[in-house]
């Protein structure tokens, strides 16, 4: 029965036979199912399967379209944020400066808004520049200072939480408000609030830019040789740095790109909740860094992964929606992440390491 | 009675009571998937003697090591001490048993942020009988017995002072005190002397041999055979996973060498050439703080060595002309132009590039496949379009490297980590040959290499060379004649000797080195 393997499995030796000969090894696992590599690579795939068929039989409102993509609606600003954490991740680093970042960014461009009576452009372009001075700060406390990334982005969590609250006087930022000694001149313009909410058909455009997004993440870091220099700093800095990469460079780059996409997010949640709101942002920390790590586990790549981040985004977002429906009170949501989380963590690091 | 119970000699009583004291192997196979890793292998170790066991890279010496030592359960045959069949549970049941290894990777025997005297003395913080607070002064004393065995000479700042601020070779003697320090039966050595001095190495030497004198069996791994056939009484041939040949004094060289690779000869011979156009002219290079700089020129299609001890400024060189140390004094020229690269991706773009000493913690990427490590230096020109990298050609080029450098893997998407040694070298020095190297710099490229492999090495570089400067740094002579046209001897920060390769002699550099040194 095996003999009939061999004469494939002898042409792997060469590597002469074109790139497509397989590894002989993987050859003498056909018959028998190694079920731990099976639970590695597409354990976390099955179980967004199994729950989204689960709820899409139990609960008719489920697999509406519009339940869908509401649903991805209530993740689009995890998503984008998450995606900006993954860069952090990829350097080998950690930005834990997310959440106070999109909350000091939603209360910023909201201020451009009601206070100076700017656009949209404005609004977006003054959330992007916060996005990106975060970023250099980040990296030059990291880089520079030496300071360790956790510690570094943690001071400056603080510091934007602190911050956001400043020009506001510890307000929420709403049309009309009194703000710098006078009344606001301005408002939310309806391009602005379109952002979060609009639709185009059945889909929100928050949607569609939190795809094109995580998409052009994915493909930057999966395709291109400036995500590969990411990855190689990832796995060995030093060898990084000899092999003639930039890495500062790079590492900077990667927490501008974080800073700038928790901006985005914060653009978003100002549009979705048409105000600025206080502490709005913190949320996101935690809920942003669970996306980016059971993205781990997607197809036992076991690292950060764009793609990865986006469906642990989305998968929870389905998962929250799917408890909604079957009437979880809003307080087991935090619990079943939890849960989620571990066990995507169990697959990429307990059951991959004993490979 | 609370104090340790420090053996202050050699041997301890009560680990090796008699001289017959005997390690037996029989019949000892492992596989790993499809890899046959060892087949039938048969040996005594015996107290009071060193087994020297030699074999290419992947002929499964570290297989044979890890069972020893208990990091693999699974294998056939038996493993007898002193007639009672024993199997280990995991590498503490074998170190119970008085087995102690030090194994080839420096790194995995230190634990770095902790102090060198509080490495000296880990098994004793581990302890359950350790004390429970932490005396600075205490400690200090302990690492400096156990350090003493070695003759191992550590100013107390330095016992103070974090390991990771040590070299390689003073971490690794380190490492080897204290195994030492816990009086084994069977004193396992992987490649003890890869990255130690000759002096260094001597030390050593002593040290097995005082051991064995004292009735420890040693089993010494190695690639050097010289240093095998002076310690061992015996010496066995590792080939494919089966002990091909065992061998007594006296030694014929050929006969081992030849047992070792088969029909492949580990002769290199080649004529020594002169040079073409100055590639890299260095003058007034202060590589030393406080030292004079040297003034040295790298001739195209020339392999010059440059022989140095730890510490004589070889690899601040290495890092001074690859840009990742700066120049503080001096200037370098590079083809008649002013060259002064600021990072290592100056140099890459120059043409500059360095294999670095440490293969794992400098070179590799443990976790990615062989063809993303040969591609990483030179993915730009893998990507013409927005930076996508075209993988099929990066394929294409792994696989031809692979072919170039008889690299013994799967194919160019096997993970790094499955190769050997040897083959990771090769794929680490080959990612520069898909450059256009003017100035290759080879920081001890040979560490942990069999014959076979450098043998290999040194032809792909001469090759390459043609229309290169090649610089290889190295602490071993010989290495040393058998790769370079020409000679330089290192002590110090200077420069004491230049001689073509064909007219010097082991000897003299021995000399130059050790003399220039005292």
């Amino acid at each position: 029965m095996t003999t009939t393997l061999s004469p494939t499995g002898a042409s792997g030796t060469g590597g002469s036979h074109g790139p497509s000969s397989p590894a002989p090894v993987a050859r003498h696992r056909w018959l028998n199912v190694d079920w731990t590599d099976l639970a590695i690579h597409y354990g976390l795939v099955a179980i967004i399967i199994g729950t989204v068929v689960y709820f899409w039989i139990t609960e008719p409102t489920f697999g509406t379209t519009s339940n869908l993509f509401s649903s991805l609606q209530s993740v689009s600003i995890v998503g984008v944020i998450a995606t900006g954490v993954t860069f952090s991740l990829v350097v080998g680093g950690f930005d834990l400066s997310i959440g106070a970042n999109a909350g000091l960014t939603s209360m910023f461009a909201s201020i451009a808004m009601v206070a100076f009576g700017q656009g949209t452009l404005v609004a977006v372009l003054v959330a992007v520049a916060i996005g990106v001075l975060v970023g250099l700060v980040n990296s030059a406390l990291i880089i520079k200072a030496r300071i360790p990334d956790l510690v570094a982005t943690l001071g400056m969590m603080f510091l934007l939480d602190g911050l956001q609250l400043i020009p506001g006087g510890g307000q929420t930022i709403v049309t009309g408000m009194t703000i710098f000694g006078r009344q606001g001149n301005g408002a939310f313009p309806s391009t602005f609030l379109d952002i979060g909410r609009a639709q185009y058909g059945p889909v929100p455009l928050s949607v569609i830019l939190f795809i094109v997004l995580a998409v052009l993440s994915w493909l930057y870091l999966e395709k291109t040789r400036w995500g590969r220099a990411m990855y190689a700093i990832g796995g060995n800095p030093e060898a990084a740095r000899l092999a003639g990469i930039r890495v500062n460079l790079y590492k900077t780059f990667a927490y501008v790109l974080s800073g700038v996409l928790s901006g985005f997010g914060g653009v978003i949640l100002a549009s979705q909740i048409g105000q600025g709101n206080v502490g709005a942002g913190d949320p996101f920390l935690l809920q942003a860094v669970a996306c980016a790590l059971i993205g781990f586990a997607l197809l036992g790549v076991n690292r950060p992964n764009a793609l990865g981040t986006a469906v642990g985004a989305v998968f929870i977002g389905v998962m929250l929606d799917g408890l909604t429906i079957k009437n979880f009170p809003y307080y087991t949501q935090n619990f079943v992440q939890g849960v989620i989380l571990i066990f995507a963590l169990l697959l990429s690091f307990a059951f991959a390491r004993r490979r | 009675m609370t104090e340790l119970p420090l053996a202050p000699t050699i041997p301890p009583d009560g680990i090796v009571s008699t001289g017959t004291s005997k390690i037996s192997l029989e019949g000892i196979g492992k596989t790993f998937g499809s890899t046959r890793a060892l087949q039938g292998v048969s040996l005594d170790l015996l107290a009071g003697k060193i087994y020297g066991l030699i074999g290419a890279n992947g002929a499964g010496k570290s297989t044979l090591i890890k069972i020893l030592c208990g990091a693999h359960r699974d294998y056939e045959g038996s493993l007898v001490i002193d007639g009672v069949p024993v199997r280990f549970a995991n590498p503490l049941d074998a170190r119970s048993y008085g087995i102690e290894a030090v194994h080839q990777h420096v790194e995995e025997g230190i634990v770095p942020g902790l102090t060198v005297a509080e490495n000296l003395i880990l098994d004793e913080l581990a302890s359950k009988q350790s004390h429970l607070t932490f005396s600075v002064r205490r400690a200090a004393r302990l690492a400096s017995e156990v350090a003493e065995k070695l003759g191992l000479e550590l100013t107390s700042s330095q016992l103070r002072g974090d390991i990771k601020w040590l070299s390689v070779s003073e971490k690794q003697l380190v490492v080897l005190a204290r195994a030492l320090h816990r009086s084994p039966r069977l004193f396992i050595l992987d490649e003890p002397t890869a990255s130690l001095s000759s002096t260094e190495a001597d030390r050593l030497f002593a040290v097995l041999e005082q051991l064995s004198g004292g009735g420890v069996a040693v089993l010494y791994v190695s690639h050097r055979l010289g240093e095998v056939e002076h310690l061992a009484q015996r010496i066995g041939v590792l080939r494919n996973g089966e002990l091909t040949a065992t061998f007594a004094p006296p030694y014929v060289t050929s006969e081992i060498v030849s047992s070792m690779l088969g029909a492949r000869l580990a002769e290199v011979s080649h004529e020594s050439r002169l040079g073409g156009d100055d590639v890299l002219v260095l003058s007034g290079v202060e590589i030393l703080p406080g030292r004079s700089g040297i003034d040295v020129t790298l001739k195209s299609g020339q392999v010059t060595a440059i022989v140095g001890l730890m510490g004589s400024g070889k690899s601040e060189l290495a890092q001074t002309i690859f840009g990742a140390r700066p120049l503080a004094a001096g200037s370098m020229s590079l083809d008649g132009h002013d060259y002064h690269p600021r990072h290592p991706h100056n140099a890459v773009q120059n043409g500059v590039y360095l294999v670095p000493e440490d293969r794992g913690a400098q070179a590799l990427f443990p976790t990615w496949s062989i063809q993303r490590n040969v591609s990483i230096p030179f993915l730009q020109s893998l990507s013409p379009v927005i930076g996508l990298v075209r993988t099929h050609e990066e394929k294409r080029r792994a696989a031809r490297l692979i072919e170039r450098l008889e690299v013994v893997c799967p194919g160019p998407d096997a993970p790094i980590e499955s190769l050997s040694g040897g083959n990771q070298q090769k794929v680490v020095v080959g990612r520069w040959l898909g450059g256009k190297p003017r100035v290759l710099v080879l920081d001890n490229p040979f560490v942990g290499i069999d014959v076979g492999a450098r043998h290999d090495i040194v032809l792909r570089l001469r090759e390459s060379a043609e229309n290169a400067a090649v610089l290889v740094l190295t602490a071993d002579p010989e290495e040393a004649t058998e790769v370079a046209d020409r000679v330089l001897v290192l002590v110090d920060g200077q420069l004491v000797l230049d001689v073509p390769a064909a007219d010097i002699t082991y000897q003299q550099i021995v000399t130059a080195t050790t003399k220039a040194a005292v």
